[in-house]
Parts: C-alpha cells; sequence; structure tokens
C-alpha cells in the first residue's frame, strides 16, 4: 500500500461518507439537477441547493446564490479574472502565486490588462504596506487585489485579513484563491472583506475532483466564461444576470456534489482546530527528522508554519526530481517534485528551476507514515 | 396543474426558485413546484403554486428571505393576471 503525502495537490483518501455520498446520488439520483420539474429533478436540485448553503456556511457567506460551482478552483479564478479584468485595468498580485493566477493574468496582460507583481519577504510573505504602496504608487486606479492565501510552496500563510479589509475601504476588489487554504485555514468573506474567492472541493475540503466554487460579492457581476443553457428562461438569448445560473452553463456534477457536501461536513464536524493540530504535528516530526538528515535544507516559513500543511525541502548536491522518484520507486512513497505549477513561488524563494521535495500530509496520514518517508530520506541521502 | 384562483410564482433562477420552496416548507406553508405554463413561462421554467390564502404567508416569509419572485400570476377565467411583475420585465 502506497504512502501518499501529496494532499496538497489532492487530499486521498476522502472519508468513508464522501464515497458514500457520490456512490449513493450517482446510483439513486443520477439526473439533470433542478433542470426538469418532475420531482427526481428537483430533488436533485435541492441536493445541490443543500451542497452550496454548506459551503456557504462554511465562508460566512450569506447568500448561498452567491456560491457558484466550478470544476476545481483554476476554473473559479479564470470565471473572475476573465469576467472582471478588461484593457486598461490594473491589477495587483504577488510573486508567490500558483499558475492558476499567474497565467490568466499573463493572457490578460497581452490583452491590455496592467499587472503589478508585488515582491514577498525570503519566506514567501508579502507586506500589507507593500500593497498599499503599490495602490498608490500606480498612474491610474487599481481595480483588483488578487493574492493566494496560502502558498502550495512553502505553506506560508498570508494576511488576508488586513490586505482585505483596506481594499474594501478604498473600493478595490479583492480576490482570494484559496486553494490551499479552505478546509484548513478558517475563512470567513465578510470578516477578511472578500469579494471573490476561489476554492477547490477536492482538496482540504475532502471532496470529489472535479469540484470547486467561486463566491461572488453582491454587487459584482463578471462577464460569463462559458455561455449556454441554464435551466430557465431559455427564450432569452443572452445569459441571465441571476447567480449562480450566470456561470454554471450545462449539467452540473450533483454526485460530486453531494461528495462535496458530505466532505464539507466531515471538515466542519472536526473542527478546523484539529485537523491543524493533527498535520502540524505530523510536519513538526518531519522537520525535526530532516534537520537531522545531512545537507537538508528546509523551506518553513517563520512563525506559524504548520498552518499551510505543506513543507518543502532540499538535499544539497541532489535533484529533487531523483529523490521523489527513488521514493516512489524503492518505497512506495508519494510525495510532490518540482515546481507545483508555481515558478514565481520558486523564484521568490531561490528554488528555480529545479524546484523542492514537498511533503503535505492528510487528515489520514500517520506517525507511522512520517517515519517511513524518514527513514527512506536516510537511506536516499546517507 | 393549477386550478382557478390559484398563484404561481416565477423567479428567473432555477436556484432561487428551489431556494424559496426549501424556505417555505421549512416555514410549514403549502405549496408545489410545477412547470411554469407556456403562457407565462418564457421558455422553460420552473414556478411556485400556491392557493390563493397562502399568498400572504408566502410573501411575508419570501420577503423575510429576500426571496421574492420576480413574478406572479393569479388564474381567473383559466387566463393568468398578472399580480407582481419586477421592473426588468416591463421594458
Amino acid at each position: 500500500m502506497a504512502i501518499y503525502l501529496d494532499n496538497a495537490a489532492t487530499t486521498f483518501p476522502k472519508p468513508e461518507s464522501v464515497y458514500r455520498a457520490v456512490d449513493l446520488t450517482f446510483r439513486n439520483l443520477g439526473v439533470s439537477p433542478g433542470r426538469g420539474s418532475y420531482r427526481l429533478s428537483l430533488e436533485a436540485g435541492h441536493l445541490v441547493l443543500g451542497a452550496r448553503e454548506a459551503v456557504a456556511e462554511f465562508f460566512g457567506i450569506r447568500d448561498a446564490t452567491r456560491v457558484v460551482f466550478a470544476a476545481n478552483a483554476t476554473e473559479a479564478i479564470n470565471i473572475a479574472l476573465f469576467g472582471l479584468l478588461q484593457a486598461g485595468d490594473r491589477v495587483i498580485t504577488s510573486a508567490m502565486e500558483h499558475n492558476a493566477v499567474s497565467r490568466p493574468l499573463h493572457a490578460l496582460a497581452a490583452r491590455g490588462v496592467e499587472v503589478v507583481r508585488v515582491p514577498v519577504d525570503a519566506c514567501g510573505l508579502i507586506d500589507p504596506v507593500l500593497i498599499r504602496e503599490t495602490v498608490r504608487q500606480g498612474t491610474r486606479p487599481t481595480r483588483m487585489v488578487v493574492l493566494s492565501h496560502c502558498s502550495n510552496v512553502t505553506g506560508v500563510v498570508q494576511p488576508v485579513a488586513e490586505i482585505g479589509n483596506w481594499c474594501r475601504r478604498e473600493g478595490i476588489l479583492f480576490m482570494v484563491d484559496a486553494a490551499q487554504s479552505a478546509g484548513q485555514v478558517p475563512i470567513d468573506v465578510e470578516d477578511m472583506g472578500i469579494d471573490l474567492l476561489a476554492v477547490p472541493g477536492h482538496k482540504s475540503l475532502l471532496g470529489p475532483p472535479g469540484t470547486g466554487a467561486l463566491y461572488v460579492a453582491e454587487q459584482v457581476l463578471p462577464a460569463p466564461l462559458i455561455w449556454g443553457g441554464t435551466g430557465g428562461n431559455s427564450i432569452s438569448a443572452l445569459m441571465p444576470e441571476d447567480l449562480p445560473e450566470r456561470f454554471e452553463s450545462g449539467t452540473l456534477n450533483t454526485p460530486a456534489l453531494a461528495g462535496l457536501q458530505a466532505g464539507v461536513e466531515f471538515v466542519r464536524k472536526t473542527g478546523l482546530q484539529q485537523i491543524q493540530r493533527h498535520k502540524a504535528a505530523l510536519l513538526d516530526l518531519l522537520l525535526a527528522g530532516l534537520h537531522a538528515l545531512p545537507g537538508v535544507c528546509c523551506y518553513n516559513p517563520s512563525g506559524n508554519w504548520q498552518l499551510g500543511g505543506v513543507l518543502s525541502f532540499n538535499v544539497e548536491g541532489r535533484d529533487p526530481a531523483e529523490i521523489g522518484f527513488l521514493l516512489d520507486e524503492e518505497y512506495g512513497i508519494c510525495v510532490r517534485t518540482g515546481l507545483h505549477c508555481a515558478p514565481d513561488a520558486h523564484r521568490s524563494i531561490g528554488t528555480l528551476p529545479s524546484g523542492t521535495i514537498r511533503v503535505s500530509p492528510g487528515l489520514f496520514n500517520t506517525e507511522k507514515d512520517i517515519g517511513a518517508l524518514l527513514a527512506a530520506l536516510e537511506k536516499i541521502i546517507c | 396543474m393549477i386550478n382557478e384562483d390559484d398563484f404561481i410564482a416565477l423567479f428567473n433562477s432555477p436556484t432561487r426558485v428551489l431556494k424559496a420552496e426549501k424556505a417555505l416548507r421549512k416555514a410549514g406553508v403549502a405549496c408545489r413546484l410545477i412547470p411554469a405554463p407556456r403562457d407565462v413561462a418564457e421558455g422553460c421554467a420552473l414556478a411556485l403554486r400556491f392557493a390563493a390564502e397562502e399568498q400572504v404567508p408566502i410573501l411575508e416569509e419570501l420577503g423575510r428571505q429576500n426571496l421574492l419572485p420576480r413574478r406572479m400570476y393569479q388564474k381567473h377565467a383559466g387566463l393568468f393576471k398578472a399580480i407582481l411583475v419586477s421592473p426588468e420585465h416591463t421594458v
């Protein structure tokens, strides 16, 4: 049995309740949700509404209709960025972003959007003062600030509440990529001044792959990314302005959303504190063990570094890809090596182009798994 | 499907109409989701059907939930008389 330590990519395994919800729904309610008027369709529609309400409640979102389901956080980010930013707009981001943010912004820059990337410190932390200064130095108003809440490379957690509330006072849209933090770090869109929140369903919310969500604050109306049927006002050639339908053309994945709801429920019942405690204990154990190995350099930020749930490291003189290969090939241990789709973050911490070895334990990993990893590393390195 | 004097409410959004039905069910008010009749549907849509005597408690509850319908009709002599039409449908 493989030891899976790549939960920052997607969590695996899922709680039993998630598998059961997917299976039960797929077998008994595999119809188009809320599009037909027959009772099965209405029941499926209510199931999707329940999942929407569960996600809304989890993130302090007052109106569940502002929760748009997407295939993943990347799609959610694309809906928001391409739907809101136009030529001549100015957007501020950071040098710690995942390609899910960096690549859409690169494409938008080619269309005339001014993209400004604020630098970060050696740990990858953004200084809110720098955001404020960058806004004020612009020759035109800033339309949006978009940041990842938590780095998938170092686990650094950004001060989004401070930045978000300042943006709200200044009338600047604030968007958060919560790919790494949703289900791991508390998020409340009101307390944090978040106008747009992109979350994956399949990571720390413990739902199936193919699930994600975008929260869109009231008064914010992006253009749709995809046009098509929405189950209402079909006679109109235009996409509706109502959310979530404006961004949910095509048939939703009801079984997966049932699984997402079960995942959110599992996280809620377990409690974020308990989840953090469990992962932090495993990461502390890992860090202590890595420090005892020769030539290991860890990239954990200072302070409460375990909050992000990942630990990146390198071994002097060794290619991370080779170590990852040997861990898998000889010990059946799954870790992620390379750039983790975040070249900007690796550039910022000085690990470009070879990247790092990243370990991200999940809720179901044990101290025994970390022990097996450390023992394998000792054999590979020494 | 719709009796004389019954009301039907349209929300222009499958999610909003489902949310409305859920809220009303929770409040213990009688209503039923049905396919909107062709005279008022503007394409496929769901409608919330309820008896005339439920009009006040239903609108009160939907108002509390910030889920008021976009359009509402009452059936008279086989025809649907507009009771409420939101501004975007009057232009």
